[in-house]
C-alpha cells in the first residue's frame, strides 16, 4: 500500500485541523496497520476477490489538498444546467472548489461548506457528530477513509427549517492515479427537511484511481430527510462508499443509490432507526456492463421500537459482469412492532453475467412483522416479441424494458428535478454511452 | 395486549414440565457394553476399529487419511452456533453393544425394552419394511423382509454391507462427500460405525419405507453412522431415520454422512426425524446427487439437539434432474437450530425447491442458511425457495442467511422469506369459535408446519404433531 502515516500528518498539517482531527485520523491510521485487504474468507466479501479483479492499494497516491482550486467549465456548465438547487458543492480530487448556498436558505441558519472548512468554523457541531456514523473499525476501507478524508461537505439543517429544494455535492476524479476520500456530513435537527444529492463522476483519465467517500447523515426526531447518491465514475475508477444513516424518534429517512459507473462498485447503506417509529425507504437501481463489479451491502438495523423500513434493490446486468448484494435486517430485542421488508430483484441479460443475492434477516424479537425476497430472472421474450410486432427495434424493446423494469424504483423519487437527472444517467448508460476504458467522462 | 400475553411463557408452568420429564424419549436404560474404548480419536483408536471390524485395507486407509484431514481442518469459521463445547478428547469414538441378533426375542431385555417404548415391534409387525436398529454405535438388530429380498434390494447395516458387498461399497464410498469435504465430514470418515446401505436395483420400486431407529445411550458417546443409498436406473425407495436420545447430563456429539445416487429416472427420498436430546451437538452431513431426470427429496425435522447444523444437499447433474428439501426446525430453551439447504444446478432444465419452517420459542435460536446455485451453462433452471419462520416468544431468535449464485442467463430463481409471530387476530378467531388459547396456538402452529407433516409417514407426522401440541402447552397464558 502506498499510503502512510506521514501522509495522514501532511494532510492534518495542510488543512491546518483542529489537533482532534488529527488524533481521530491517527486512531483510524492504527485501525489501518492492523488491517488487511479484505478477501474471500471473511464473509462480508466473499464474493469479492480482490486477487481476481487484480486490485490492490499499491498504485495509489494521496490526491494532495490545495492543488486545484479552480472549477472547470465542464463542471461550470452542469452546475448550471442541472436544474434548481438550494446549493452546491463541487470537489475536484482532494478539494472543494466551488461552493454556494441560497441566501434564503443561510439567513434561515442553513450551513452548507466543504468539510474541511467547517472543522475549523463550526468545530463544536462537527466534533459533535464526526464519525459517530461512520466507524473506522468495520475494514481496511472505512479504517483508510477515516484517516484520509478530505473535501467533503458539512451541511447543517437547523431545527424546524425545511430546505425545499435540493442541495447537491459533486465529486470529480481529474487525475489518475489517485486516491480521493471525500466525507459527507449532514446534520438535519428536530422537524427539519432535507433532500441532499450527491454525484460521482471522472473525466477521462489514463490509470486507475480510488474513491473512498462515506456521508453520514444525523436525522433529527421528526426530521424528514432524502438522501440520492449517483455514481457515474469511468471504468478507471474503483469506487468505495458508505452510507450510515441515523435516525431519531419519529424520523422518516429515505435513501437512493444509482450506481452506474466505475470498474468496481462497493457500497454499505446502513440505517439505524435508533429511535421509536420511525419510516425508512431505502431504495437501489445499478446497471453493470462490460466487466463493472458492483458490491451492496445493505443493512436495516431496527434498534428503537415500531419503526418501519422498506427496501428495494433492482439491479440488471450485461456483457461479463458481475454484482452481488447481500442486505441484513436486524431486529433488536426491544424493537417490538418493527415492520421490515427488503427486496432484491435482478434481471440478466446476458450469458457471462453473474448475479449473487444474500438477503439476510436476524430477528431477536417475536412482534415483527418481517419479509424478505430476492429474485433473478431474464427478460421475458414475450414482451420483447410484442413489443417487436409494433414495429420496436429488438434493442430498443429491451431498453424499454430495461427502464420499465427501473422505473419502480425511480418512480419512487419525489423531487422532479432530481428524478430527471437520474433518467438522463440511466439512459445515457442504456445507449451505451458509458465507456468502461474511462476515455469519456460522464 | 401483546405484553400481557408474554409473562406467563417466560415461566414454564410445573405440568408441562412434568409432562416433558415424562414423556416417552426421556428415559435412560442401563446397557452392557461389550466394551469400552478409550477416550479421544487417534491412530490407535482408528486400528482398534478397524480390527474389531475385521475391514478390508482401503477402508482402513481411508480412515487414516481422513482422521489426518480432521486433524487439519479447522472449526467452520462461519458458524453461528457455539460449538465451543465439544471436547473431541472426552469422547468414545466407537462403543460396540452385544453382537447381532436375528430376532427380536433374542435381543438384551433392556434394549428390547427401549424399542418397546418406541414402538418398533407393532410397526415392524404391520407395515415397516426393516428395521435397521441402531444401538450405540453399532446395528444391533437388523431384519429384512423377505419381499425386499425378492426384489432384489439390498438394505443393510454398513459394517456388514462392507464386508458382504465389498465392490458395490467401494465403488461408491466417499464419491459425493470426501472426508476432507468438512471437519465434521472427515471425523466421520475417520470414525464411522453403523449406519445404514442400500442398494436398489434398476427398475425396482420399493413400496415401504425403510427405516432404521437411532439411539445414543452411553454419556459422552459420539455417534458416527454411515449410510450410502445407490438408486439404480428407474427405481424409487424412501428411507426414513428418526432419533430419540435418552437425556444425559454431558455433551455427546452425533456426527453423520449420508451420501445418496440417484440414478437416471430413479427417484429417493430421505426423511429425518431429528430429536437429541438437548445436550447433543449434531453436527451431519448429508448431500445427494441427482442425475438425468431423476428426483431427490430431503425431508428433514429438526426438534432435539444443543445445537443441530445441517443442510441437506442435492447436485443435480442431470439434464431434468429435481431436488426437494422440506425442513422444519424446532429450537427451544437454550437450543440452537441452524438447518439449511444447499442446491447445486449443474445441468440444463433442473428445478429445485425448499420449504423450510421455524419455529422458536423459550430463548431457542432456529434458523435457516442455504445455497442455491446455478453454474454457467445449467440453462433454464428452475429454483424457488421459501422460508417462514414463527417466534413465539420475545426471548427467541429466527435468522435466515440464504445466499442465491447465478451464473446462468436463462435462471429463474425465488428466494422468500417471512418472520412473524402467531397473530392476536389469528388467535382471536380460533377462541371465538370455542377453541381455546391453548389449544389455537397448538392448531396455529400446526397449520403452519403442515406442508411438512403432510409429507411424512403417518407415524411420524402423528408424532411430530404431538410434540409440537408438547411444546405448546404453556406458550400461552
Amino acid at each position: 500500500m502506498s499510503f502512510t502515516k506521514e501522509d495522514v500528518e501532511q494532510l492534518s498539517a495542510a488543512l491546518r485541523e483542529p489537533r482532534w482531527v488529527l488524533e481521530r485520523r491517527l486512531d483510524a491510521w492504527k485501525i489501518v496497520e492492523d488491517s488487511e485487504l479484505p478477501h474471500g474468507k471473511i464473509e462480508a466479501w466473499r464474493y469479492t476477490d480482490f486477487r481476481r479483479l487484480k486490485f490492490s492499494l499499491d498504485p495509489f497516491r494521496l490526491a494532495a489538498p490545495q492543488e486545484t482550486t479552480e472549477i472547470t467549465e465542464v463542471q461550470e456548465t452542469l452546475v448550471k444546467e442541472e436544474g434548481e438547487r438550494g446549493g452546491y458543492v463541487v470537489q475536484r480530487d482532494a478539494d472543494v472548489v466551488h461552493q454556494e448556498l441560497s441566501p434564503d436558505l443561510a439567513a434561515q441558519g442553513v450551513i452548507l461548506m466543504s468539510l474541511d472548512k467547517a472543522v475549523v468554523e463550526h468545530e463544536e457541531i462537527v466534533q459533535e457528530h464526526l464519525f459517530t456514523q461512520t466507524k473506522p473499525d468495520d475494514h481496511l476501507f472505512a479504517a483508510l477513509h477515516c484517516s484520509l478524508f478530505s473535501g467533503g461537505t458539512f451541511l447543517y439543517v437547523p431545527k424546524g427549517v425545511s430546505v425545499s429544494v435540493p442541495i447537491e455535492s459533486q465529486r470529480w476524479i481529474d487525475e489518475g492515479g489517485t486516491g480521493i476520500f471525500p466525507h459527507s456530513l449532514i446534520v438535519v435537527e428536530e422537524g427539519a427537511e432535507l433532500t441532499y444529492f450527491e454525484r460521482f463522476q471522472s473525466i477521462p483519465i489514463p490509470n486507475d484511481s480510488i474513491s473512498n467517500g462515506a456521508v453520514e447523515v444525523v436525522a433529527g426526531p421528526r426530521s424528514h430527510v432524502g438522501f440520492v447518491a449517483l455514481q457515474e465514475y469511468g471504468g478507471r475508477v474503483w469506487n468505495f462508499q458508505r452510507i450510515d444513516m441515523s435516525a431519531a424518534r419519529d424520523a422518516v429517512i429515505r435513501s437512493l443509490i444509482v450506481t452506474l459507473g466505475g470498474r468496481f462498485s462497493r457500497q454499505e447503506v446502513r440505517t439505524a432507526m435508533r429511535g421509536e417509529g420511525v419510516d425508512c425507504e431505502m431504495l437501489g437501481l445499478y446497471f453493470a456492463e462490460k466487466g463493472q463489479h458492483f458490491d451492496f451491502r445493505t443493512f436495516q438495523d431496527h434498534i428503537g421500537p415500531r419503526c418501519r423500513s422498506d427496501l428495494l434493490y433492482k439491479g440488471a446486468l450485461k456483457d461479463d459482469s458481475r454484482t452481488v448484494y447481500s442486505g441484513m435486517i436486524r431486529v433488536e430485542p426491544h424493537a417490538e412492532g418493527t415492520d421490515a421488508y427488503q427486496t432484491n430483484r435482478n434481471l440478466v441479460l446476458s450469458d457471462h453475467a453473474k448475479a449473487d443475492s444474500k438477503p439476510e434477516l436476524e430477528i431477536l424479537n417475536n412482534d415483527v412483522k418481517c419479509s424478505h425476497g430476492a429474485s433473478v430472472g431474464q427478460m421475458n421474450e414475450e414482451e420483447i416479441f410484442y413489443l417487436m410486432t409494433r414495429g420496436i427495434e429488438r434493442p430498443q424493446a429491451e431498453r424499454l424494458i430495461v427502464n420499465g423494469f427501473f422505473e419502480e424504483v425511480v418512480g419512487r423519487v419525489r423531487q422532479d428535478e432530481i428524478r430527471q437527472v437520474l433518467s438522463d444517467a440511466i439512459e445515457h448508460k442504456l445507449t451505451g454511452r458509458w465507456h468502461s476504458a474511462g476515455e469519456e467522462g460522464a | 395486549m401483546a405484553t400481557d400475553r408474554i409473562d406467563p411463557v417466560l415461566t414454564e408452568n410445573e405440568e408441562v414440565r412434568r409432562l416433558k420429564e415424562g414423556y416417552k424419549y426421556g428415559w435412560h436404560d442401563e446397557v452392557s457394553y461389550a466394551e469400552k474404548p478409550e477416550r479421544g480419536v487417534s491412530h490407535s483408536v482408528i486400528d482398534q476399529i478397524s480390527d474389531r471390524k475385521n475391514e478390508p485395507d482401503w477402508m482402513r486407509k481411508f480412515r487414516h487419511k481422513s482422521l489426518d484431514y480432521f486433524n487439519r481442518r479447522p472449526m467452520p469459521w462461519w458458524a453461528t452456533a457455539d460449538l465451543s463445547g465439544i471436547d473431541f478428547d472426552n469422547i468414545y469414538y466407537y462403543i460396540k453393544p452385544t453382537g447381532q441378533v436375528k430376532n427380536w426375542e433374542d435381543m438384551p431385555p433392556e434394549i428390547r425394552d427401549t424399542w418397546d417404548k418406541l414402538g418398533i415391534p407393532e410397526a415392524e409387525k404391520n407395515y415397516l419394511g426393516g428395521v435397521s436398529a441402531q444401538y450405540d454405535s453399532e446395528s444391533v438388530y437388523h431384519s429384512t423382509k423377505k419381499e425386499l429380498e425378492d426384489i432384489g434390494v439390498i438394505f443393510t447395516d454398513m459394517d456388514t454391507a462392507v464386508r458382504e458387498y465389498p465392490d458395490l461399497v467401494k465403488e461408491y464410498w466417499g464419491t459425493i462427500i470426501p472426508p476432507n469435504d468438512n471437519k465434521f465430514a472427515a471425523l466421520n470418515s475417520a470414525v464411522w460405525s453403523g449406519g445404514s446401505f442400500i442398494w436398489v436395483p434398476e427398475g425396482v420400486s420399493v413400496d415401504i419405507p425403510l427405516q432404521a431407529y437411532f439411539r445414543i445411550n452411553q454419556e459422552n458417546m459420539g455417534q458416527f453412522e454411515r449410510t450410502l443409498i445407490i438408486c439404480e436406473p428407474g427405481s424409487w425407495v424412501h428411507y426414513v431415520e428418526g432419533c430419540s436420545a435418552p437425556v444425559y447430563s454431558s455433551d455427546s456429539l452425533h456426527s453423520a454422512v449420508v451420501e445418496i445416487i440417484v440414478k437416471d429416472h430413479a427417484r429417493a427420498r430421505y426423511t429425518t426425524i431429528q430429536n437429541w436430546s438437548n445436550n447433543v451437538y449434531n453436527l451431519v452431513t448429508k448431500r445427494a446427487v441427482a442425475h438425468e431426470n431423476a428426483t431427490m427429496e430431503w425431508i428433514d425435522g429438526n426438534l432435539g439437539s444443543k445445537v443441530t447444523m445441517k443442510y441437506p444437499a442435492v447436485v443435480l447433474k442431470g439434464k431434468g434432474a429435481k431436488g426437494e428439501v422440506l425442513s422444519v426446525a424446532y429450537a427451544g430453551e437454550g437450543q440452537h437450530q441452524d438447518a439449511g439447504a444447499k442446491i447445486t444446478h449443474a445441468a440444463p432444465y433442473t428445478q429445485s425447491t425448499v420449504v423450510s419452517k421455524s419455529i422458536s420459542k423459550d430463548g431457542g435460536r432456529a434458523g435457516y442458511r442455504g445455497l442455491v446455485r446455478i453454474d454457467d451453462g445449467a440453462t433454464n433452471a428452475k429454483s424457488n425457495v421459501r422460508c417462514d419462520a414463527l417466534i413465539l416468544d420475545e426471548h427467541s431468535r429466527s435468522d435466515t442467511y440464504p445466499s442465491n449464485e447465478i451464473e446462468e442467463e436463462t435462471a429463474s430463481v425465488g428466494h422468500e422469506a417471512t418472520v412473524s409471530r402467531v397473530g392476536d387476530e389469528q388467535l382471536f378467531y380460533l377462541q371465538s369459535r370455542g377453541i381455546d388459547e391453548t389449544e389455537a396456538m397448538s392448531l396455529i402452529v400446526r397449520g403452519f408446519i403442515e406442508p411438512i407433516t403432510k409429507e411424512l409417514p403417518l407415524e411420524y407426522s402423528v408424532e411430530l404433531n404431538r410434540l409440537i401440541e408438547l411444546q405448546m402447552e404453556g406458550s400461552v397464558g
